[in-house]
């Protein structure tokens, strides 16, 4: 096959063509990549350390990033919709706006792009740096299984902090959103959780927060992918760390739009 | 696995006919050999001859394209990494940058393969490594971070984490790379004196032909993927190969 | 190092699953999840977009939300809309209260509003269905409408026919009396004008309906009505609220045309007609029997009188029927209620045939008068014969507005000037009617001789002007 893309004539075409193989082949080790994560999954033993390890780091640590975020994101919406809502007289709308605009989207979507910048360049790195370094080899060499030991503990540390950072990134933006309100109208908190939870259903609530499970995974899996099998020193690893991020960041965008439909095909009424 | 093909006896480590390239750049060709047990066996050749990729052929962190790798007795091609990581119990390899976990100290490096394990309770695993550490002469070094060591330390550390499994076979890249010839001689002592008192067999790759002098007792020479001579450091000197002759003189005049 | 991490981890996840509980406990606790509460039901024919988990509120405050919605099996059925009520409302819902389906707000979401009962209802059991009025719709209330026009149109016809036939037997009686009787001609005359009025009157009201203007057009062309339905985007609930009351007194009219006021008392009044007219007959047979007898020609002429008086009873009601609420649309728009009792002043005002185009055409005195033998000014035969032409020429345009028959005189003093007017534009309203069969209520008159003379205007000429009003 490479042999008769080299032989074409067109230079261009054969180029595009090569190009075309090269991603295809790449989705292609990615997807057995993801595929072999799962299946890790479910071997013993667990390792119990390791993912608390990588909880904290990917979860714990990422949280002074997710509240200020949060307490931004609120504000800034709360400010824009109260403009809008103020032509209508609707101001006492604003708490359920922001609430929907939050917990539906914005709060599942933001935390996820967060993570892929903080967590995917991070597990991009490390493993880059471990790769390059040896250290992923040494692991092997010492009967320990690295993806098992590395990777599957990674992803599960993603997939079990997405949703958690996102309930907190959706409290930070209500917080947020209450700070910018009370400046101007002197609302009481008690009354403003009330009407912003008031018109949510759970299948506006739980389905979006949930998503996010997704979300990890994808980061998990793309920048643990990127960084397992980084080559060319320093150089590949810092690669790895950018891919991560802007591959995470396209990865959970694209699959986002088909959760929203799978969700509202799911929950009509209310979901996504 | 066929029955034909069989491990000669006596020798834990056996390559037959073993080929390896990376896309079109063949790295092993053809290439075959076995090590005896308890002895040292040096791979000597230029940088870049394929000497690192057979280390890691013989620990399975690669596949050859064809041929068969016998490390105690089987063949270790086919095997997935649940099986390898059986085989890899009596292997120990000290990687050129000594590859220590940098996010754990140096002792926790060394009791990493023991922790592993989980046959003892900690505080045994934790004087276990300590023992390791200070027959390494890094007995104060316990809870340095690797980034902290020098050259030297990292790969006396990275040998102390390699034998902490008590492995029956030792596979040691690049033993002098980046140190100087006091510290490199120091690495030697070391290797020897497992070599004798554990009765460890050896595979070393190396360029410094002094430091393959001290420890070795066959060695073999590899170039452009082949091997191109095999035997005692008097008969590569004696050998027909120019190549082979030239670079065992130029070292051990310089 | 690991132990450090499990109190992190615990920190961490256990922080961010409180706050997703709380989430959960306030969406909970907005549903009425976790407050006590009973069940019950309500049907409606159309639910406008309640679903599963819409918002049920108690006389506006928030207390359950919509647990199922049956689908109804057939078409006649009703979809049963399940609901939870929180018990502490129970006591204010009673077996009356009304369950009804509301928008919160201009755009907001349907909700269900179940108003407060009276305190004589007991108390709304669970489990049991409670009253429903069925949401608003526009659409509805246009059938409503149009059913009430229908009704009201037959109505109408049914007393056209009853009418006219009692009218025209009144009127052969009449005849025959008038042959009879030359002093009662002033009563005879009365009745006869009356008889005319009457149809004339009934007429119009049933062309207006038939043509749909008097009643849809009553209800929208309605100034206040109209200016709210403008503002229905701000007011929708109050404009609603006018439809609403609109719609009543139109069912409320349609039930006076129906039952108590304007058909019985037209039958009534046709009864008595034809009491009376029976008496006349007799009356006449018997002075015919006993010519010269002074007791009965007396006798003749009080009855009638009373014939003239209760025609004249009969004709207020149709016209009064032209000038409720139901009808008056379409005679404001028309420009004019009755030709017959037109002013001057009326008939020059802007507000008279607005629409229409006018088609004038100017006839001379001398063209059509003649004086006869008493010295009273009369239609000539040649006078006839040109009205006749210019009358087959104003046939020639759709007739679809009045036909004003402008008088002039420009001689004496001003009463002189209005009564030569009147008297001329009246004799050429009678000839055309009676020449072309038109409807005397089409045919105006309209007496310009009392006018303040302007030098050079038309006002000075001596003659008519037959002005008739169309639109193309």
């Amino acid at each position: 096959m490479p042999h008769s893309i080299a032989s074409n004539p067109q230079p261009w075409l054969s180029r595009f063509l090569l190009g075309v193989e090269e991603s295809l082949g790449w989705f292609g080790g990615f997807c057995q990549f993801a595929g072999l994560i799962i299946r890790e999954s479910i071997r013993r033993p667990f390792e119990f350390g390791e993912l608390l390890r990588q909880v904290v780091a990917v979860g714990y640590r990422s949280v002074p990033l997710i509240v200020l975020s949060g307490l931004a994101v609120g504000s800034v919406l709360s400010m824009h919709t109260r403009s809008t809502l103020e032509r209508f007289g609707a101001e006492a709308m604003i708490p359920t706006a922001l609430a929907f605009a939050l917990v539906k989207e914005t709060g599942p979507l933001v935390t996820g792009l967060l993570m892929a910048g903080r967590v995917g360049a991070g597990i991009g790195a490390e493993l880059g740096g471990m790769r390059v370094t040896e250290q992923i080899d040494a692991l092997e060499s010492l009967a320990v299984n690295s993806v098992h030991y590395l990777v599957v503990t990674r992803v599960w540390a993603c997939v079990i902090a997405a949703p958690l950072l996102t309930v907190l990134m959706n409290f930070s933006g209500l917080a947020g959103g209450f700070l910018a309100e009370v400046i101007v109208s002197g609302t009481s908190f008690t009354y403003y959780l009330h009407t912003a939870f008031s018109s949510l259903a759970f299948a506006d609530y739980i389905p979006p927060t949930l998503k996010t499970m997704v979300f990890g995974f994808i980061i998990g899996t793309m920048s643990t992918y990127l960084g397992y099998n980084a080559s060319g020193g320093a150089e590949g690893v810092g690669r790895a760390s950018t891919q991560s991020v802007v591959y995470s960041s396209i990865g959970l965008i694209v699959v986002n739009v088909l959760l929203v439909k799978f969700i509202f095909f799911l929950y009509p009424g209310g979901g996504a | 696995m066929t029955a034909t093909e069989n491990a000669t006896p006596g020798a834990p480590i056996e390559l037959r006919a073993v080929s390896k390239s990376f896309g079109p750049r063949k790295v092993l060709e053809e290439c075959s050999f076995k090590v005896t047990a308890g002895t040292a066996f040096v791979l000597l050749g230029r940088s870049g001859t394929g000497k690192s990729v057979t280390l890691k052929l013989i620990c399975g962190l690669i596949k050859p394209d064809a041929g068969a790798v016998f490390v105690n007795g089987e063949d270790i091609t086919p095997l997935d990494s649940n099986a390898l990581a059986v085989t890899r119990k009596h292997l120990g390899f000290l990687f050129q940058t000594a590859a220590l976990f940098d996010s754990i100290s140096v002792g926790e490096n060394v009791a990493f393969p023991l922790r592993r394990r989980a046959e003892k309770p900690d505080p045994e695993i934790r004087n276990r490594a300590a023992e390791l550490l200070e027959s390494v002469g890094l007995g104060n070094e316990y809870d340095t971070m690797p980034s902290e060591l020098s050259g030297g330390m990292r790969k006396r550390a990275g040998l102390a984490r390699a034998l902490a499994v008590e492995p029956s076979i030792l596979l040691v890249d690049e033993p002098s790379a980046g140190l100087d010839p006091i510290t490199s001689s120091e690495i030697d002592q070391l290797l020897l004196k497992i070599k004798t008192q554990q009765k460890t067999t050896l595979v070393i790759v190396t360029h410094n032909i002094p430091s393959a002098r001290r420890v070795g007792d066959r060695f073999a020479f590899l170039d452009g993927g082949r091997l191109l001579a095999e035997g005692t450091a008097d008969e590569l000197t004696a050998s027909e190969n120019p190549l082979v002759r030239d670079f065992m003189k130029s070292q051990q005049a310089g | 190092m690991e132990s450090k991490n499990k109190v992190l981890v615990g920190l961490f996840v256990g922080g961010c699953l409180v706050l997703f509980g709380v989430g959960l406990f306030l969406i909970g606790s907005a549903n009425q999840l976790f407050t006590k509460s009973f069940h019950v039901y309500a049907d409606f024919a159309k639910i406008t977009g309640i679903q599963n988990g819409s918002k049920v509120r108690v006389a506006g405050m928030d207390a359950g939300t919509v647990i199922r919605i049956d689908v109804p099996p057939r078409p006649e059925t009703k979809f049963r809309v399940h609901f939870r009520l929180a018990e502490k409302l129970h006591p204010i819902v009673r077996a009356d209260s009304m369950a009804s389906i509301q928008t919160d707000g201009l755009l907001g979401n349907k909700y269900l509003q179940v108003a407060a009962g009276t305190s004589d209802a007991p108390v709304a059991a669970a489990d049991s269905m409670i009253p429903s009025t069925e949401p608003f719709d526009w659409g509805d209330l246009m059938d409503e409408i149009s059913s009430a026009v229908k009704q009201v149109n037959g109505v109408l016809t049914a007393v056209k026919e009853q009418l006219s036939s009692t009218l025209t037997e009144v009127e052969n009686v009449v005849r025959s009396v008038n042959v009879v009787v030359k002093d009662a001609t002033p009563a005879v005359k009365g009745i006869v004008e009356s008889a005319h009025k009457i149809t004339g009157s009934l007429n119009e009201i049933i062309d207006g309906v038939q043509a749909g203007e008097g009643t849809m057009g009553a209800l929208f062309k309605d100034k206040e009505l109209y200016a709210s339905v403008r503002r229905s985007a701000e007011k929708t609930e109050q404009t609603i609220e006018n439809v609403r009351e609109a719609t009543a007194s139109v069912k409320k009219i349609t039930a006076k045309v129906d039952e108590s006021d304007i058909v019985p008392e037209v039958q009534r009044t046709v009864a008595n007609l034809q009491r009376i007219t029976l008496q006349v007959k007799d009356a006449v047979d018997k002075f015919q029997s006993a010519s010269g007898e002074g007791g009965v020609g007396e006798n003749l002429q009080r009855t009638l009188a009373d014939a003239h008086e209760a025609m004249s009873d009969l004709a207020d009601n149709t016209e009064a029927l032209k000038h409720n609420f139901f009808f008056r649309g379409f005679f404001k728009r028309r420009g004019f209620y009755d030709l017959g009792s037109i002013t001057t002043r009326e008939y020059l005002s802007k507000g008279f045939a607005k629409g229409f185009k006018q088609h004038r055409i100017w006839l001379e005195s001398a063209e059509l008068f003649s004086l006869d033998s008493k010295g009273i000014q009369v239609l000539s035969p040649a006078g006839k014969r040109r009205l006749d032409e210019v009358i087959a020429e104003v046939m020639t345009l759709p007739r679809n507005g009045p036909l004003i028959v402008e008088g002039f005189a420009g001689e004496g003093t001003d009463a002189q000037r209005y009564l030569v007017s009147r008297r001329r534009s009246s004799r050429v309203q009678t000839y055309i009617i009676d020449r072309f069969r038109l409807r005397p209520t089409y045919v105006g008159i309209v007496a310009r001789g009392a006018e303040p003379v302007a030098p050079g205007s038309a006002v000075n000429k001596e003659g008519i002007a037959i002005v008739s009003y169309y639109k193309e």
